[in-house]
């Protein structure tokens, strides 16, 4: 069925809404894993003998330096080729701008009535690897190669328990679509309870998707400098930081709608519905911003086979123990 | 293992009419002077039948003399403080000498260093490439092989291997997250694996020895301690214990106790600003944190004592320039015991953790056999199973009045050497826990008078100290006024970054910055002296640059 | 492998409510992170009344930061803060305590080079030879010299060297030597 947009502004909303929920969790990052090092942060109360010249909170502080870039002038290597190296930031905003309208936000989805969304979402995902091996390579710098190598294994390495683990629960859900495996859950369980080991499977690609620690390999600036956004400057770095803040809001938001029922818990109304997800949007973070705090990098190799083994065993346990739950539950209701 | 007396006997024995003259001094340092054709022998039974080390080799002016070759054998395995200094007298308008490179490789960067500074030729030197100067400066050795070569009106270096693989080249600097400092490392590789690997210093070179020339001995301490900005207090106690040396006194015993206390703190400032670089060098910035945490304790007390949280400024010739108070030992003390408590949880977070494992364990192995060979020194070597510490084979200070034990480890991999380190920082506050001690029991001056350099019981004198890197050696040649004649230095890291490329090979780009990060290089006390070049031209063509030279010179 | 991640988890925890960190430049250092900040070296600051402009601290200076410039009137003793390399030593060698380091380090600029550096001035008047009228030693260092002489000096001696003082402090060098006979202030007179 081809899928129709119910409201054109509401999807713009939606983007936007996104972003900024995007920008915050990039806060949250920076601000818990500051804390755990028993460093500060940015701040979110600015004292009060700076507030002159910063403004009472720096909560928007990844939306700023975001905005630094983008009035910055783009430095490209003569030997680069021009245009694959503007187009690709593109493709990747294209691609993350699609998902985060096609992706729930606390109940309100435009697509509500496509029923292939999960899928679509999973394919548009797939982007952002996609235009960050075609950035490096294309960017003539010995960095850039080497780090787009990095990105193509480590893509290899995490999609796999993520596409299993994904797709557990659209078998658990008996749909593809992201809207009805919401209300699957509203009217049983989240998922997190019914299968947690896909849930960790889920976690553990998220963490190497966002490329934090201990998955930060492409972008490893001991190693590479900075991968395949070396030569990347001023206005297209930008753009590929927006895109970073888009993913984060989108795989965080994907996590909640296929475990945490979206945060649409029963009889709330709207208002209280979008503060539950937000929390445990923040909860989520929190957990991933553990993780990486926890943790040195991985080598390529390492992250490889270590994909291998703990994920993707994780995630076929939990697509064996989805099969036994549906198998059981057929049984008890069917004698 | 061959007493002192055989190894001067099998010395006298080989050499013959050759060994032209002998001394000894009271710091159990001999100095024998012999013809330019014998130096390989002797640096072949020095080296292979007594096991000694060349620690270096200065080439001093002796202006219408000549230019005196010295080399520098380090004998303390067989006693304590046991070196010999081999000199031979090359004429001015023929300073030409065999290389000893083929018979202790350790040697050959220090003979690159001197063929820059001095018109000294050793000839048939396995790689006679600049050091310090620009591979696109002149070479002074005329081979084809070795000169830059210009393509499309460009000075390029030629490669120094095969341009037939289908390898590729990756730059490791000069600016690079990975470094502190300004290095280069030319690395080739194939998929992730290097395969080659080149490294070229010289971007942070000050020209410290030549200002140690125009400075009087009290000046040059303080010039001793800014050659490093970590190992400040260790490059001042070898400058000054070779000065002191050379006037003949001896300081007193408090003085002693507060350097050793200085220098061991210092040794725990140092592995603890290492682990976290470490620690960043694998990607765990937390780690990186939380040791610095630790570090900054380590500095309040040094800023509580001498005023000054690094370059302390507390070592002049004769002793200490300010005692330390018993309200600062007591409050030292609680300091150093909470300090203890926390390493100890540094070094466990380090020891479970099972990434920092799996990223450290089986990188950069350096094997006991190629550590003796390449002149190791420091937690390098003893990392490789090599009990090779100059704070217990020529003590100074009050090393000698403490009990403390070498720290070895056999793994020679970068796993060792971290251990190696985080135990050494226990040893260490162990000697600073008894050096409080004894301060506290003890009386006495601080310092006795300096010496007047006419009346100077030497007229050359070694001093060496253990940095927190290894073996630190001062060589100081005075000529009785009381601006040093000559004063060369060789620092650790001189010697183990040599060992880096051939640590490299075979591992991949992501162990690049751990093996580099192991051996805990120090540029700036890799490199001591510099050429300021005004290059506002990108490409500094032959026949320009030799006139810039004479106007420079004239 | 769990139990070592754990105890690293516990370790971080604790540092969630309790950072080391300040929030400079709106707060200084917390007393408990520094065990005293009396003994840092920091910027110079001449004692008005006890420098005698005698100038050891420029002889004694490690890196030429301290310069003394006379002019007829005055002396001027400039410390360039930026060239300073911290050591101490021009404090050590005062003899009068007159210069002293205080514990002020956060001495960088944003201007460039030249004017803007930070400097450390201290103006002593200079005494006037009465025979040529040049500028001969600060009038402070004089007197002190006067002091410290006259205190140490042998008692039987001190008559005569508190009589010969004040003719040598009216006159430059070149003029004692010229006016020795005649003011017998000649070193040999003793024998």
């Amino acid at each position: 069925m081809t899928p129709t947009v119910t409201s054109f502004e509401g999807a713009l909303l939606l983007l936007l809404v996104s972003f900024f929920l995007g920008v915050l969790y990039s806060y949250e990052v920076r601000k818990i894993s500051a804390r755990l090092q028993y460093r500060r942060g940015p701040w979110l109360l600015v004292p009060k003998s700076l507030r002159k010249t910063l403004g009472t909170t720096r909560l928007l502080q990844p939306l700023y330096d975001i905005l630094k870039l983008l009035y910055k002038e783009s430095i490209i290597p003569e030997t680069a080729r021009t245009r694959l190296f503007k187009t690709a930031p593109l493709v990747a905003l294209t691609c993350l701008g699609a998902a985060a309208i096609l992706t729930p936000l606390a109940g309100y989805s435009p697509f509500a009535s496509f029923e292939l969304s999960l899928v679509a979402v999973l394919y548009l995902l797939l982007g952002v690897p996609l235009a960050f091996v075609l950035g490096g390579a294309v960017s003539s710098s010995p960095w850039g190669v080497v780090g787009s190598q990095r990105e193509a294994e480590l893509v290899l390495a995490y999609e796999t328990p993520f596409i299993i683990g994904v797709f557990t629960v659209a078998v658990m859900a008996d749909t593809l679509s992201i809207q009805s495996i919401v209300a699957a859950q509203i009217s049983r369980y989240p998922y997190l309870l019914l299968n947690p080991f896909s849930a960790a499977a889920v976690f553990l690609a998220i963490v190497g998707k966002l490329h934090l620690k201990p998955f930060d390999i492409p972008e490893a600036e001991v190693e590479v400098v900075a991968g395949p956004m070396t030569e990347y400057s001023g206005r297209l770095l930008g753009l590929i930081e927006i895109g970073k803040v888009l993913l984060i809001s989108i795989s965080v938001s994907l996590f909640i709608d296929l475990f945490l029922a979206g945060g649409m818990i029963p009889r709330l109304g709207y208002p209280l519905v979008a503060l539950i997800f937000i929390l445990e949007g923040f909860l989520v973070v929190s957990l991933i911003t553990l993780v990486h705090t926890l943790n040195p990098r991985f080598r390529i190799d390492q992250a490889f086979r270590w994909y291998l083994k703990v994920p993707t065993l994780l995630s076929a346990l939990g697509l064996v123990w989805a099969y036994s739950l549906r198998y059981l539950h057929t049984a008890i209701l069917w004698g | 293992m061959v007493s002192s007396e055989d190894m001067l006997a099998g010395l006298r024995e080989r050499l013959g009419p050759d060994l032209t003259s002998e001394s000894k001094d009271p710091k159990n340092t001999f100095t024998i002077n012999t013809r330019k054709e014998r130096v390989r022998e002797v640096a072949r039974y020095l080296i292979g039948e007594v096991q000694g080390r060349l620690i270096q080799v200065s080439v001093i002016d002796r202006g219408l003399d000549g230019y005196e070759v010295v080399y520098h054998y380090s004998l303390d395995h067989l006693e304590k403080n046991l070196h010999i200094n081999v000199k031979v007298l090359l004429p001015a308008d023929e300073p030409e000498v065999e290389s000893v490179s083929l018979e202790a490789p350790e040697s050959s960067w220090s003979e690159r260093e001197m063929m820059e500074f001095t018109p000294v030729r050793f000839i048939n030197h396995p790689d006679p490439r600049h050091l310090w100067l620009p591979h696109e400066w002149p070479n002074p050795v005329e081979s084809e092989k070795y000169n830059p070569v210009e393509r499309n009106g460009v000075l390029t270096t030629p490669a120094t291997y095969s341009k037939n693989s289908e390898a590729s080249l990756i730059p490791l600097g000069p600016y690079h997250p990975l470094l502190i400092e300004g290095a280069y490392f030319r690395v080739k590789f194939d998929g992730e694996e290097i395969t080659d690997a080149d490294v070229k210093l010289g971007w942070n070179h000050r020209g410290i020895m030549k200002l140690f020339e125009s400075r009087s001995y009290t000046r040059g301490a303080f010039l001793a301690e800014r050659v490093c900005g970590i190992c400040n207090v260790t490059h001042t106690t070898a400058y000054l214990n070779a000065v002191e040396s050379l006037s003949g006194i001896e300081i007193p015993d408090r003085a002693r106790y507060i350097r050793t206390l200085m220098a061991e703190l210092e040794r725990v400032h140092s592995h603890l600003l290492w682990l976290g670089v470490a620690g960043d060098l694998i990607g765990f910035k937390t780690l990186f944190m939380l040791s610095w945490k630790v570090r900054e304790q380590v500095l309040d007390v040094f800023e509580s004592v001498t005023g000054s949280r690094r370059a302390p400024a507390m070592n002049l010739i004769g002793g200490v320039r300010k005692d330390v108070s018993s309200e600062n030992i007591k409050k030292t003390e609680r300091r150093l015991g909470g300090m203890r408590r926390e390493v100890e949880r540094l070094v466990d977070i380090a020891y479970n953790h099972p990434v920092v494992r799996k990223r450290l364990q089986d990188i950069g192995r350096l094997n006991l056999a190629t550590a003796k060979n390449a002149g190791a020194v420091g937690p390098t070597a003893r990392a490789s199973g090599w009990k090779l510490d100059t704070r217990s084979s020529s003590p100074y200070a009050a090393y000698e009045y403490a009990t403390w034990d070498v720290v070895t480890d056999g793994g020679g991999d970068a796993w060792a050497r971290t251990i190696v380190r985080l135990k050494e920082i226990l040893v260490s506050i162990d000697i600073s826990t008894q050096c409080l001690e004894a301060l506290n029991h003890r009386g006495g001056p601080i310092s006795i008078e300096p010496v007047d350099p006419k009346d100077f019981k030497l007229s050359e004198a070694l001093g060496k100290a253990e940095a927190p890197r290894g073996e630190l050696v001062y060589y100081i040649v005075s000529d009785g006024t009381n601006i040093p004649h000559s004063v060369r230095i060789r620092t650790p890291s001189f010697r183990n970054n040599a060992l880096i490329p051939n640590l490299l090979k075979g591992h991949t780009l992501a162990d690049a910055p751990i093996i580099v990060g192991s051996i805990d290089p120090c540029y700036s006390c890799t490199d001591r002296t510099v050429i300021v070049q005004d290059s506002r031209r990108d490409t500094i063509w032959k026949t320009a640059l030799i006139d810039l030279a004479s106007v420079r010179s004239r | 492998m769990v139990d070592g991640l754990a105890k690293l988890t516990k370790e971080l925890l604790r540092g969630m409510l309790k950072p080391v960190t300040v929030n400079y430049p709106a707060e200084r250092l917390p007393d408990e992170f520094t065990l005293s900040l009396e003994e840092i070296r920091g910027k110079h600051r001449f004692d008005e009344d006890k420098c005698v402009g005698c100038g050891a601290c420029n002889v004694v200076c490690s890196s030429g930061a301290i310069t003394v410039s006379d002019s007829q009137d005055q002396r001027v003793l400039k410390v360039e803060v930026a060239r300073c390399i911290f050591c101490g030593r021009c404090r050590d060698i005062c003899p009068e305590k007159g210069l002293e380091l205080t514990s002020e380090f956060e001495l960088s600029q944003t201007g460039s080079r030249g004017g803007d550096c930070v400097k450390v001035e201290q103006k002593i008047s200079m005494r006037r030879c009465e025979g040529c009228g040049r500028p001969t030693f600060p009038t402070k260092q004089i007197d002190s010299v006067k002091t410290r002489v006259l205190d140490k000096i042998d008692p039987s001696s001190k008559e005569t060297a508190s009589r010969d003082l004040e003719v040598y402090v009216k006159y430059c060098l070149d003029c004692r030597r010229t006016r020795s006979y005649a003011f017998n202030i000649h070193p040999r007179k003793s024998y």
